[in-house]
């Protein structure tokens, strides 16, 4: 199975060390990492990593974990099944627009990492199918 | 008949410009005073006298044709300036009136529905206090600041606001936006603790009633018919009047 990983570094974060340890933990999922800006990765990731300019010709599933990788998958047009692991709900620190983020959301499989933000993505979106995965080894077993 | 208008004012200069008169937006920031009186030539300036500079005090004086009607308190320094350079002039602390152009076409949008909504194009008290039982949608958006709330949704951008309001069932308003709300079906309530009750009693025949009061007393063409009315502009005011009965 083909996923794309969309960040927007490889650098230090708590996103990026449970990303890359859990890609280097399942040979099985076929992975690729596209990056918008290169820093030196956390961990050497078992798989293909390169620049965001390769997702155009991406088949497969293609996973975001912000707002704005979510932004690049919809723009590049490419024929993916679009999946948004929402790590930070960003506009409840950022002043975003809701109508383009909800268009946005709406185009996506959401999952959340909590209960918590469960309750919040529905309140924001009024979608009711919202999954919950407590943690990146769980998104793995989902990905499945 | 050409009219200028303080850009703080603009929910006047809308009807104003429906009733195809001519009108000019006084923007402090883009045009300096003398050009924008200068271009506009203006037979009526409706002026904010919170903003009021002393250019546009010289502006006023040097036009003894034109009409003027200010809004907000005379108490200020160039306020009684300018009653002392041309004499009383017809003014009003501040008004009340809903945006009939801007909200009275709002459509039902199932996305944008909501039990409670709170939306802020000015500040509203409370409102990152209190909480409502999480299986009510209630979304907060805000144009001015980020509010520290979970419920908080970001901008709303303000061709959506009417909408988001007419598919709502009970808004938290500040005080100057409850027409708008009354306009678009929605009840409003001013202080966010209220939302619960609001949202449990029937309100329909209530909010019709206030509804009917807004579309024949309260919406920014009868502001501007009364604006007509103080500076003796009687056959203006009344054509305002007309022009608001055929858009209802």
């Amino acid at each position: 199975m083909n996923v794309a990983f969309i960040v927007n570094n490889l650098g230090n974060s708590e996103l990026t060390y449970d990303l890359i340890k859990e890609i280097n933990k399942s040979p099985d999922i076929s992975s690729n990492i596209f990056f918008q800006n290169h820093l030196p990765p956390i961990i050497i990731p078992e798989c293909l990593s390169m620049n965001i300019s390769g997702l155009s010709g991406f088949k497969g599933k293609a996973v975001a974990f912000d707002l704005q990788s979510a932004a690049l998958i919809d723009e590049t047009n490419c024929k993916t099944e679009n999946i948004l692991y929402l790590y930070n709900l960003e506009w409840l620190y950022n002043v975003i627009n809701y109508k383009m983020c909800v268009d946005l959301l709406n185009k996506f499989k959401i999952y959340a990492r909590s209960a918590s933000h469960k309750n919040i993505i529905q309140n924001f979106t009024g979608r009711k199918d919202i999954e919950v995965v407590g943690s990146m080894k769980e998104f793995f077993e989902c990905l499945n | 008949m050409k009219i200028l208008v303080d850009n703080s004012l603009l929910d006047i200069a809308t009807p104003a410009a429906y009733c195809n008169f001519q009108v000019s937006v006084l923007n402090r920031s883009t045009t300096p005073v003398y050009d924008a009186f200068d271009i506009a030539n203006p037979d009526i300036y409706i002026g904010d006298l919170n903003n009021l500079t002393t250019s546009v005090l010289k502006n006023i004086e040097e036009r003894p044709a034109l009409r003027i009607f200010m809004v907000g308190s005379e108490t200020t320094e160039l306020a009684k300036k300018l009653k002392q350079s041309i004499g009383a002039f017809p003014y009003c602390n501040g008004f009340d009136f809903a945006d009939i152009l801007k909200y009275s076409k709002a459509n039902y949008n199932s996305s944008l529905a909501t039990d409670i909504v709170a939306i802020e194009e000015y500040p509203i008290d409370n409102l990152e206090k209190v909480y409502f039982p999480i299986d009510l949608t209630y979304r907060i958006f805000s144009n001015c600041r980020l509010v520290n709330h979970s419920n908080y949704c970001g901008l709303l951008i303000d061709s959506l606001i009417g909408s988001t309001l007419k598919s709502s069932k009970c808004s938290i308003v500040n005080p100057k936006n409850v027409l708008n709300s009354i306009l678009c079906d929605c009840f409003p309530v001013t202080e966010p603790e209220k939302a619960i009750e609001a949202l449990n009693t029937d309100n329909s025949a209530l909010l019709k009633q206030l509804k009917e009061e807004v579309l024949n007393s309260r919406t920014n063409f009868h502001m501007l018919a009364e604006i007509f009315n103080q500076i003796g502009l009687y056959a203006e005011a009344n054509f305002v009047l007309d022009k608001l009965k055929d858009l209802i």
